[in-house]
């Protein structure tokens, strides 16, 4: 444990370092990178509360995110198109106001999701998603169907700004799941991963930590979603709703390790790694949806724990 | 027929079986008793394959069954009647024995067959169309013996067939079982129902969280004092309960 | 409202709703066989729809050559997805089963989608969309329109089903499909071989979601990407109709077909698509007792 302990030191430490001076040192283009890795180790943490503690494979994920998104941009331009209000002050309403929905939202629909399991349930999340997609196609009035929704310059955020939201998003989301290990609610989970049946006998509660699971796990995700979406200074189905973000969380929870505190990391970096490698360099005529979707085979065949599982493994063997 | 040498099956980390060695000579019928959650199941399990051995082998007529696929071994000739009878309960009566003869392939005689495990369980003959679900212990019991005969099996392996049944049924049962026995069927038989196991069969061996205690003639540990006692509830001062 | 609308209406329902029940009951009979919900199931519908235009509209091929490679490439396609998919799956805990199977299945229909609109694009279609066009002549019926193309796909998807039916009944397959959806450990003792079994299944599951996906595209075009939303439509009437029952899939598949006519009809076309997914979740709220079992 020691050793462990040591390792994470000397690695850390001059990580959370370069990474907290980031924007000053770094190239334009690495930060932005920096801040879309961000995003998806927040969004790929929070599904590993359902993934890794529960068990249960949440592929909707992504609908917090585009849900607190939509709602934020809705707000802003409806608000606006009445009354012209202190830029100052819109923005956090407008994302409270977000989450607060996205809270009620996931809150709402733990109970039709929750009559599923295994893998009816991962398919049902995914419903929820097309389900958001759905909506924000069919009501352009509100969300600008198709062709999105834009806000006025002033209210984007900066590169800037957004990068230290997304790092402490990050470090938050990776260190509630770090301390959910050692609460009661993740002792419950825990308990209900292994055996439902056992979990309700001994008196928990089920339906209610799951749905505490859903609820937390959806708080981050769609602050995630408020800040992506006021740096693009643009909204559209595909770009909060599209397989991206919905699926690559998971790919990337799962890639790293389900369950594992620092598996969302690992499998965000390698991911980065890929995909800028992927539209950089190995320019190959093969879209890249694709290959993540091979990567998720070959993961589902070879190595279905992740990486930090099979090292773990390697290590007590 | 049958030989386990030194077989163990894990769970996990949990030791269920350990070095379990036993002999099942043709037309013998053996028995293997112990306690609950001694790895009476298991061993059983284990022989059909459905449970992976951690270490040691098995033969079955000379043939090393090992990394045999459970459906093989079935064709080979080893049926089991699991414990809780394990029937179709959507089927039919008939629907389940004429699986049973599923692993015998286009050459079996199904009808032929169907014929004789109707005379052997003539209630089966009158219940045919009946939904297997809607049967009773017993009858769901003699289904399951039935299915498992469809198979034509050299070697029959019962886990418990007394289990949630009442006296009366349970001697119907054995005797039924004893008939299978002198036509000259071999059987491997486990039970908690000791004393109606080591009246029928000719040997038996005696298992304890996962290893063989005991083992010898059926008749001889019948009489043992320490069986008495552990397994027939017989006190030494006489006239104890019998199940 | 004429009755000749309502008859067109119900007819389309109809169409489609044995399209869907096609679907959906394939999905189920090799989801209760191998305990492996095939999330890429979808996407053979869309696969189908893709070979039959490439057949028929750009090689050319008359159909009576079209239709044994058709159907010979879906023997094909259900062997290879079955080896290469689901076997690894079959006989894990079902923790393993659970994660390995979303991540295969769901992995393959990224890729097979992607692959697919990319190389189509590529080198047949710049926009990507399947559909077929053969129309057949209108019935005439008691002085009532009726479409022949409608009418044709109603019973030959009828007929597939009542095929189906005899097939589970009746065959030594069928029961022994029937028995592993029961009790999977009964079947290895009664000495059923699962893998074998679960090939078969596995042909027919796609045969038949391929044959749906092709009269599919008769009727309304397809884009590549829609493989989700059909396997989840699949999914919602697996839910109204419960897991491997024939009947079940059929009506749901009716239900489902009708609803999301009636829908494009009296409301608008664009919220017919967004009828399955509030079917399906107004059916979880009130199914009482949820799904049993199935792919955990």
């Amino acid at each position: 444990m020691k050793s462990h302990c040591r390792w994470l030191l000397a690695i850390g430490l001059p990580v959370a370092t370069l990474l907290a001076a980031g924007p000053s040192l770094l190239t334009r283009d690495l930060v932005t990178a920096l801040f879309f890795m961000f995003i998806f180790v927040t969004l790929a943490a929070n599904y590993d509360i359902l993934g890794g503690f529960l068990g249960y494979v949440n592929l909707g994920q992504g609908a917090f995110f585009g849900l607190a998104g939509y709602t934020t941009f809705i707000l802003i331009v409806k608000v606006t198109a009445v009354q012209q209000l202190d830029p100052v002050l819109i923005r956090p309403v407008a994302v409270l106001a977000s989450v607060l929905v996205t809270l009620a939202f996931a809150w709402i629909f733990s109970y039709p999701l929750f009559r599923l399991q295994g893998a009816y349930f991962a398919i049902g999340t995914f419903g929820l998603v097309m389900l958001l997609s759905q909506l924000a196609l069919n009501l352009p009035s509100v969300t600008g169907g198709a062709h999105g929704l834009y806000i006025p310059k002033p209210l984007y955020l900066s590169l800037n700004a957004v990068y230290y939201f997304g790092l402490i998003l990050m470090a938050g989301s990776l260190a509630l799941n770090g301390v959910l290990h050692q609460t009661k609610m993740g002792l419950a989970l825990k308990a209900i991963r292994e055996s439902e049946l056992s979990a309700a006998a001994t008196g928990i509660h089920i339906f209610k930590y799951k749905r505490r699971a859903l609820v937390l796990s959806s708080i981050p995700s769609g602050l995630a979603g408020c800040i992506f979406v006021l740096y693009a200074g643009y909204i559209d189905p595909d770009t909060v709703l599209g397989h991206d973000k919905t699926l690559l969380p998971v790919v990337i929870a799962m890639l790293g390790g389900s369950g594992q505190l620092f598996g969302p990391i690992v499998g965000g970096v390698i991911f980065r790694g890929i995909d800028v490698a992927l539209k950089n360099y190995l320019l190959l005529p093969i879209p890249a949806l694709g290959i993540y979707g091979l990567i998720l085979m070959g993961l589902g065949l070879f190595m279905p724990k992740g990486i930090l599982n099979r090292v773990s493994k390697k290590h007590k063997e | 027929m049958l030989e386990l040498t030194d077989i163990s099956v894990h769970y996990g980390d949990l030791k269920s079986v350990r070095n379990v060695s036993l002999q099942v000579k043709e037309k013998e019928a053996v028995a293997l008793i112990g306690p609950n959650g001694s790895g009476k199941t298991t061993t059983l399990k284990a022989i059909l394959g459905l449970v992976p051995l951690a270490s040691g082998q098995m033969r079955f007529l000379g043939q090393e069954i090992n990394s045999l696929p459970s459906y093989r071994r079935v064709k080979l000739g080893i049926s089991l009647v699991a414990e809780g009878r394990r029937i179709f309960p959507r089927m039919t009566v008939r629907e389940n024995l004429e699986l049973g003869a599923y692993p015998l392939g286009g050459k079996a005689d199904v009808k032929g067959q169907l014929e004789w495990v109707y005379q052997f369980f003539p209630i089966l003959r009158e219940r045919e169309r009946q939904v297997a679900g809607t049967f009773s212990g017993g009858e769901q019991q003699m289904l399951a013996i039935g299915r498992a005969l469809m198979a034509k099996p050299r070697l029959l392996m019962l886990d418990e067939p007394s289990l949630g049944l009442a006296p009366v049924i349970i001697e119907q049962l054995y005797a039924r079982i004893q008939q299978l026995k002198r036509e000259g069927l071999t059987i491997l038989l486990v039970e908690q129902y000791v004393s109606g196991a080591l009246e029928l069969a000719d040997r038996a061996y005696v298992l304890e969280t996962g290893t063989i205690r005991r083992d010898g003639v059926a008749r001889d540990l019948l009489e043992d004092p320490e069986i008495q006692r552990s397994y027939l509830a017989i006190c030494e001062e006489g006239g104890g309960l019998r199940p | 409202m004429s009755l000749q609308i309502m008859f067109d209406l119900i007819m389309s329902g109809l169409c489609l709703g044995g399209i869907y029940a096609l679907m959906a009951f394939s999905l189920s009979i090799s989801l209760s066989t191998t305990r492996v919900l095939n999330i890429a199931h979808g996407g053979f519908l869309i696969l189908g729809a893709a070979l039959a235009m490439l057949l028929t509209r750009y090689a050319e091929i008359p159909l009576l050559y079209a239709l044994p490679i058709f159907l010979f490439s879906w023997v094909v396609l259900g062997y290879l997805f079955e080896i290469v998919v689901v076997r690894p799956l079959i006989g894990k805990s079902p923790e393993d089963v659970l994660i390995g199977s979303i991540l295969i299945t769901f992995g393959f229909t990224m890729a097979m989608d992607a692959f697919l609109s990319f190389y189509w694009a590529k080198f047949v279609d710049p926009t990507p969309t399947f559909s077929l066009t053969y129309r057949l002549p209108p019935l005439r019926l008691l002085g009532y329109t009726i479409s022949g193309t409608r009418t044709f796909i109603v019973c030959f998807a009828a007929a597939l089903i009542l095929g189906f039916h005899c097939l589970l009944k009746y065959t030594g397959f069928g029961k022994a499909a029937r028995a592993i959806s029961e009790d999977a450990e009964g079947a290895l003792i009664t000495g059923l071989n699962p893998q074998g079994i679960a090939v078969k299944v596995y042909i027919c599951a796609v045969l038949t979601a391929a044959m749906a996906g092709a009269f599919y595209v008769l009727l309304n075009p397809l884009a590549p990407y829609a493989s989700f939303h059909l396997t989840l439509i699949a999914l919602t009437i697996i839910v109204i109709g419960g897991v491997g029952s024939l009947p079940g899939a059929l009506v749901g598949g009716v239900v489902l077909g009708l609803a999301e006519v009636m829908t494009a009809f009296f409301i608008s076309p664009a919220w017919s698509p967004m009828t399955y997914l509030l079917i399906f979740f107004l059916v979880l709220v009130i199914k009482k007792e949820g799904l049993m079992g199935g792919a955990r």
